[in-house]
């Protein structure tokens, strides 16, 4: 593993699980995809797109897949946040859904090996996983999760020793990498024919245990939050995590990709010094930046240097800035620089 | 980046909306904390006076600190931690027979000179580097007879009693007792790294008398043992001795031990890296094996002579190596200096190479004289260097690497 910070497993299981309970099927529910194409138009219909903030959908891995033998199909349990619990909560709520949902996978696509790759210190859902998988051809394998070992490009890293381009489909490498949520909503699908309309959000306010809900795919976060009888005024509304997510309005809506969402009072603001050069987002960045040199090129405006173009190897986890003594706000600015190179904004 | 500040939004605004609870001020309380037992342990064998040579640095530097805070618009960029590491820094480099006025007027220079750099994190060089080349300038007729270092300075028999007026002169080949110091204040000493380097240009001159004859034959290999014998057991003080910090030197460089207690603290907080204090002192102490000799006997002899002398008496160069590595700041500085950020380069390439350089060049200077602190001086001239490393062998993310 590259860089990361270990804080170790999820320390907390959701304390309020509400209305995780799976309708039954209504009507006939659909056939069981026999290819890949028939694989592909299930999950259009069903409604699945982006599931998770890392990596990109289950659709457009399975629209890049074409002909490829498939090395591993990939089960990403590691929390994509060092906060979030989703990994491990999805196996103990929702594995009538999930585990057919992969099995559909694992018929359609045939890869040389399936692997489900969890924390590996987070004992409970190792347990867990060892009773669910028996009699499938599963591979457990357990991962030293120093955020952002959850990241795809990371974790084919560490797992296969590739080097996937930040954003890419892992279809390149022949791998595909999923999240828990879309193998529940292509298994739930496939047994009850209902779309992806609801994921699981989990919660985290202030002064209270975390919580897992079901949000709507569509409604407010007010709506949301007020159904739990949370209020959200005078509150910051961050969503995705506290490290790499992004914030939100009340108004905003639940997403597809809304894999938490975050309540806290507005914080006072640290004032940002200049670098001290200790060298610790160096150290810490998981793909071997210079994070602080990007900030200086992306705040001067260099974009056009041979240096700035690292940029477009920064998957954003925000661990630069939040080791940074002196509070620099690299992140954004390094995404903003990569986002620019991205976009053809050389000049 | 001193001046790219004003135009930052407040890290609140974007991710990451968390920080890691170290801050500036954290970081270099921290640091300041690691030089507690090395300055304590100081105080106990210099005696009181390093208290007051303390308490003159701290409030010489904490007074103009505040001047500047209050009545300068760049004072805002001072950091009272880094006043106080400052102070606390000069105090552990400062001998214990300075004049408590150099050490106020000195650490004061400290943070004017931050002050005028634009505060800690703004300088290309460290403030202790020219505060010393001020302090060397113009106060050189004050600490130069102290300066020397040929005076050990222990006064355990009158710890706490005030201060030393006369001293006894006597070799520290046992921890010194009530009968050496009967009448005297202290204990005057010669360096041990001094008399190991001694003892080593006696061998080298024994060795080129014999440069005809093998020197692994058994004559010659008995001579230089009889030579080395007799001193190490009355010239120089025990190992346990020289590990405690029982000898002459810098008020807190001194005791390998206490520096190495504050170097286990900075390691768990962090802020020093284990592998660059491990690299630069193989490196110190590689230079040092390659330059045990004088530069004389290493162009006269050259390396097949150095080779054979090591095969032949290696627990007698070992010992005074070892003598001669304790007895410099090379621990100091591979823990105090090397934790004060901008030290060292950023990537993890220049590092190692950056490391290797200065551990040799250290190992040169410290062979060659014994008036400066070999090692801190290396790093401290190095330090604006620094990003030249970087910048030479900066090494892509592994993303951008084919296979």
């Amino acid at each position: 593993m590259i860089g990361g910070l270990y804080f170790g497993p999820p320390a907390w299981l959701p304390a309020a699980i509400v209305d995780h309970t799976t309708p039954p099927a209504q009507g006939v529910p659909p056939t069981a995809p026999q290819t890949r194409e028939a694989l592909h138009g299930a999950v259009s219909t069903a409604n699945i797109g982006r599931t998770t903030m890392h990596g990109p959908s289950l659709g457009e891995q399975l629209e890049t897949l074409s002909g490829r033998s498939i090395r591993a199909l990939v089960v990403n349990l590691l929390p994509l946040q060092p906060e979030f619990v989703l990994g491990r909560a999805m196996i103990q709520l929702f594995a009538d859904d999930l585990l057919p949902g992969l099995q559909a996978l694992i018929d359609v696509i045939k890869p040389r090996q399936t692997l489900i790759v969890f924390d590996r210190y987070d004992w409970a859902l190792k347990r867990l996983l060892r009773r669910a998988r028996k009699g499938r051809p599963i591979k457990l394998r357990g991962l030293l999760n120093r955020y952002p070992q959850g990241d795809a490009t990371v974790l084919l890293r560490t797992l296969a020793g590739k080097r996937l381009p930040v954003g890419a489909p892992p279809t390149e490498t022949n791998h595909i990498v999923i999240d828990p949520v879309a193998l529940w909503a292509l298994g739930r699908y496939l047994r009850t024919g209902l779309t992806f309309d609801r994921r699981p959000v989990q919660l985290f306010l202030p002064d209270e245990a975390p919580r897992l809900i079901m949000g709507t795919i569509g409604e407010t976060l007010r709506t949301c939050c007020n159904r739990h009888a949370i209020g959200v005024d005078r509150r910051q509304v961050i969503i995705n995590g506290m490290l790499a997510g992004t914030r939100a309005e009340r108004d905003d809506v639940i997403q597809g990709h809304t894999e938490s969402i975050s309540l806290r009072d507005v914080p006072i603001a640290e004032v940002p010094a200049p670098c001290i050069s200790c060298g610790w987002c160096i150290d810490h960045c998981p793909t071997g930046l210079n994070p602080v040199e990007l900030l200086q090129l992306a705040q001067t405006g260099k974009t056009t240097s041979s240096a700035a173009g690292e940029a477009k190897h920064c998957i954003g986890c925000g661990l630069c800035s939040y080791v940074c003594p002196t509070r620099l706000p690299m992140t954004p600015n390094i995404v903003a620089l990569r986002n620019t190179l991205e976009a053809g904004g050389r000049t | 980046m001193s001046t790219t500040t004003p135009s930052l939004r407040p890290a609140a605004e974007a991710a990451p909306f968390l920080v890691w609870p170290v801050g500036r001020r954290e970081f270099y309380t921290a640091i300041a904390v690691s030089l507690v037992p090395t300055l304590t342990w100081g105080a106990f064998i210099f005696g009181f006076r390093v208290v007051g040579l303390m308490v003159a640095a701290l409030v010489g530097a904490a007074a103009t600190h505040l001047l500047l805070k209050r009545f300068t618009t760049r004072g805002r960029h001072l950091v009272l931690a880094h006043t106080l590491l400052s102070a606390a820094v000069l105090t552990a480099q400062s001998s214990p027979l300075w004049p408590a006025w150099v050490l106020l007027v000195g650490a004061s220079l400290m943070v004017l000179i931050t002050w005028a750099m634009g505060g800690p994190g703004a300088e290309r060089v460290h403030a202790s580097v020219l505060c010393a080349v001020v302090i060397t300038a113009f106060a050189s007729p004050y600490i130069a007879p102290s300066n020397s270092l040929q005076a050990a300075f222990l006064t355990r028999d009158r710890l706490f009693m005030g201060d030393i007026r006369s001293q006894s002169s006597a070799p520290l080949y046992a921890w010194p007792v009530s009968v050496n110091t009967s009448g005297f204040d202290a204990v005057a000493s010669t360096p041990p790294a001094v008399v190991a380097h001694h003892m080593l240009d006696r061998l080298t001159m024994i060795a080129l008398d014999t440069a005809d004859q093998d020197p692994v034959a058994g004559q010659v290999a008995e001579a230089i043992t009889r030579e080395i014998d007799m001193p190490l057991t009355t010239q120089l003080p025990p190992m346990h001795l020289m590990v405690l910090g029982v000898a002459p030197g810098q008020i807190g460089v001194v005791s390998a031990l206490g520096i190495a207690l504050g170097g286990l603290y900075l390691a768990y907080r962090n802020i020093l890296r284990p592998r660059s204090v491990l690299l630069f002192l193989a490196a110190f102490l590689l230079g040092s094996m390659a330059m045990i000799f004088n530069t004389t006997f290493a162009a006269q002899g050259g390396a097949p002579l150095i080779l054979r002398l090591w095969q032949t008496i290696p627990g007698e160069l070992g010992t005074l190596l070892a003598y001669s590595v304790l007895n410099s700041d090379a621990i100091f500085a591979a823990i105090v200096i090397l934790a004060l950020p901008g030290t060292e380069p950023l990537t993890s390439r220049g590092r190692r190479v950056f490391l290797v350089v200065a551990g040799l060049a250290a190992a040169f200077v410290h062979r060659q004289t014994w008036s400066i602190p070999a090692a801190t001086t290396v790093l401290l001239v190095m330090m604006p260097i620094a990003n030249l490393f970087d910048l030479a062998f900066r090494k892509p993310s592994w993303l951008a690497r084919r296979a």
